[in-house]
């Protein structure tokens, strides 16, 4: 750091003075603004609610009560010649500032968690005081609060009056231009490759740092007389474009993954063009779309695991259940896979609860039909008890049964068991079950490769892999036509 | 966090079918996913029928399929010649702009020369239409020598080079091609599969440097690895998770 102030430093702070001072102003003016398509209804809200608000806009995914951002400076983690206001987050040098034994610095509340991706914080600088010496940047926990940011192990730190950076060490580097009084400076950390950057009023500089690891704080240190800045932490909009630069950012991620040859992922067995058609394949045979199924086989060479014939009739079951034709269904399920429902006694129990159901459904229109429905009841009563099946069919059971309770069982706090949709589930498990019976795995492959990727990458989060903050599975997903509006 | 200190940590199988199987995907998601595929792929008929089976609208019309269709199976077939003059019918500069995607149809050709036992036919067409391509570049040569390779062996299926043969070989090229085409459309030209599989691929790779955890070293069958080092018993096959049937209490939904 330079002890000597620049001559120009005055003139050219008077020059700027107005455009960034009127900028700062506009910009919090403009907080009743929307942010990126969410509106942040400013007026009732307090200072610590709008930084959340966009917080939590700018970082989705960011478990925030877990891991909470830096919100303030930290009044317990300062150098004592420092004094804090403004909700902690305005900072005035209070020492006489003689030498460099007299710097001080502040921590904030917060380490940065690199699962974020990209974190961004701003400073005004309200006054240079004296000589301007301030620095901004990030530390780790244990660094010395009497140095500037960047002079110590594990710190680092673009300091005004000169314009160098200091990466861990008593000397700078030659970065960019200096800054003072009404400049808003930018400390931008990037942890898919771990690089950190500054902004001088909104404009990106080079790449300051690099190999940026470990618990990051956002760490401001000032070291002469009258020195006072104000952190935003997100509590206003910000200067700088940081929307656009995760956007940016995000895109190189992905483009990164694009680019990858699958040839060596350890993935494949085979050619992964063969793999291509066969995650296609058993898709379309496991969930039953047999002209599809025939037809993708038939032009793209693949061959499919199940007969044509056998796929047809699941699918046909499928239809069955999910049409309410219980009797129909078991019967064809006996056709199919003699034997199946004799061993699965608890799915076929499952089933006849749901004939049981359908039956209500259907109404008792007659004291016969009644009847017939009591009389089946007391069936799956004695079934019950022969099988014994276990705690959660006899649940099911006495559900159904309740049904009989209500003069209007469509208007009973059981209703939602006539809801056909409660077929759907069943339909699965039948259909899981007679693929495990035909030796074809129970979830498709395709389906298995998307839930392994959504847990990966959930893992990967979670251990702070900052690349995994930019990438999601449903940016590999066609969105849907709905939610494109 | 910190990387120093991380000690290596380890997830059982038991621990993770239990965060698999509480990941909520919906049908509709993989409905898309598949019918991306057969669109951008040409598999016309395909999509056709997948559009009425499961509902799913297909987001381009399936009437532009069809030539990329005929094209894709006039490869598959082995039809070379036929494909190059249909892309030509359709539009000449895709293939004009495009020496690399030009030289694997031609090296198709000669593939397709070889598997018939055409060696005659086989080794003039090298000399004339492949040799002079290969002179001007690299690695051009390079493929075409692993193709001529073919011919050295008696039995050519079993040799190092024999997955030239293979139907996948075909589907490769049948793939650039169509992919060319797409481009010439200023459709969008790769289907979202291969992207997913490669985020896979990436994600499994950044974790393994991290974690012990059980990896699907085949994404076909999806077979599990077993993290633990004593590898107990032998492999159980794919995930054993109720497709679909997740319970309420989702973290993550796609």
């Amino acid at each position: 750091m330079s002890m000597q102030p620049h001559s120009f430093g005055l003139f050219r702070s008077v020059l700027q003075n107005r455009s960034n001072v009127s900028l700062f102003l506009e910009q919090a003016s403009l907080r009743s603004q929307p942010l990126k398509g969410k509106s942040i209804p400013n007026q009732t809200m307090s200072v610590l609610g709008r930084m959340r608000e966009r917080q939590k806009a700018l970082w989705p995914r960011l478990n925030h009560d877990a891991t909470p951002l830096p919100s303030a400076w930290n009044p317990k983690d300062k150098f004592n010649l420092l004094e804090l206001s403004h909700n902690n987050c305005k900072v005035t040098y209070k020492g006489q500032g003689k030498g460099d034994t007299d710097a001080a610095a502040v921590r904030a509340n917060a380490f940065i968690p690199p699962e974020c991706g990209v974190y961004y914080f701003e400073m005004l600088v309200r006054d240079k005081g004296r000589e301007g010496y301030i620095g901004v940047g990030v530390a780790t926990s244990n660094v010395s609060l009497n140095r500037l940011p960047g002079w110590e192990r594990q710190s680092w730190g673009y300091h005004g009056d000169d314009g160098h950076t200091f990466a861990s060490s008593n000397t700078g580097t030659v970065y960019g231009p200096t800054y003072t009084s009404h400049d808003v400076v930018g400390c931008c950390i990037n942890f898919v490759d771990n690089t950190c950057f500054y902004t001088k009023n909104g404009t990106a500089l080079a790449v300051a740092f690099r190999n940026m690891r470990g618990k990051l704080f956002p760490i401001v240190g000032l070291r002469t007389q009258g020195e006072v800045v104000e952190a935003n932490f997100g509590q206003d909009p910000f200067v700088f474009d940081l929307e656009g630069y995760m956007e940016e950012t995000k895109a190189k991620a992905l483009a990164t993954i694009k680019k990858r040859t699958l040839a060596e992922s350890r993935l494949f067995t085979s050619a992964p063009e063969k793999a291509f058609t066969s995650l296609i394949a058993s898709y379309l045979v496991h969930h039953g779309y047999t002209e599809t199924a025939r037809a993708f086989a038939q032009d793209s060479n693949t061959e499919l695991q199940e007969s044509e014939e056998s796929i047809r009739s699941r699918q046909h079951i499928r239809e069955l259940v999910l049409g309410g034709q219980i009797d129909e269904s078991i019967a064809a399920v006996n056709q199919l896979i003699p034997g199946l429902l004799a061993s699965e006694t608890e799915l076929h129990f499952k089933l006849k609860c749901r004939k049981f159901i359908e039956m209500v459904r259907a109404g008792a229109t007659t004291s016969e039909s009644l009847m017939q429905i009591m009389q089946f009841g007391q069936e799956l009563q004695q079934m019950s008890e022969a099988e014994q099946v276990g705690a959660a069919s006899l649940k099911d059971l006495e559900d159904a049964f309740s049904l009989l309770a209500y003069p209007e069982p469509t208007q009973s706090p059981v209703a939602g068991l006539l809801n056909p949709a409660q077929r759907e589930p069943l339909a699965d498990e039948l259909n899981c079950t007679m693929l495990q019976w035909l030796n074809l795995p129970p979830v498709p492959a395709l389906e298995l490769a998307v839930r392994q990727s959504v847990c990966v990458l959930n893992e990967l989060y979670t251990q702070g892999v900052g690349m995994s903050g930019f990438v999601s599975v449903d940016d590999f997903v066609p969105e849907s036509k709905a939610s494109k509006q | 966090m910190d990387s120093t200190s991380a000690a290596t940590k380890t997830i059982t199988r038991a621990e993770w079918q239990t965060m698999l199987d509480s990941v909520s995907v919906s049908k509709s998601s993989l409905n898309r996913l598949v019918m991306n595929y057969l669109v951008i792929e040409g598999y016309k008929d395909a999509a056709e029928r997948f559009a009425s089976e499961c509902g799913e609208t297909p987001t381009v019309d399936l009437s532009s399929i069809e030539d990329r269709m005929c094209i894709r199976t006039a490869v598959q077939r082995g039809a070379i010649e036929e494909a190059i003059e249909l892309v030509n019918d359709l539009n000449p500069d895709i293939l004009d702009t495009n020496p690399k995607l030009c030289f694997q149809l031609q090296l198709q050709r000669l593939i397709e020369l070889i598997r018939a036992g055409q060696i005659d036919e086989a080794l003039a067409f090298a000399q004339s239409e492949l040799a002079p391509r290969g002179e001007e570049q690299p690695q051009f040569l390079e493929e075409l020598e692993k193709a001529l390779a073919l011919l050295a062996f008696d039995n050519q299926r079993t040799s190092p080079v024999g997955h030239l043969l293979d139907l996948a070989q075909r589907q490769k090229t049948a793939s650039a091609l169509n992919a060319a085409i797409l481009a010439s459309q200023n459709q969008e030209r790769d289907p979202k599969l291969p992207s997913l599989l490669k985020m896979l691929a990436w994600a499994q790779t950044q974790l393994d440097d991290r974690t012990k955890y059980p990896r699907i070293n085949d994404v076909v069958t999806g077979a599990l690895q077993d993290p633990e080092e004593s590898a107990t018993s032998g492999s159980s096959a794919s995930g054993s998770g109720a497709a679909g049937t997740s319970n309420g209490s989702v973290p993550m939904r796609i």
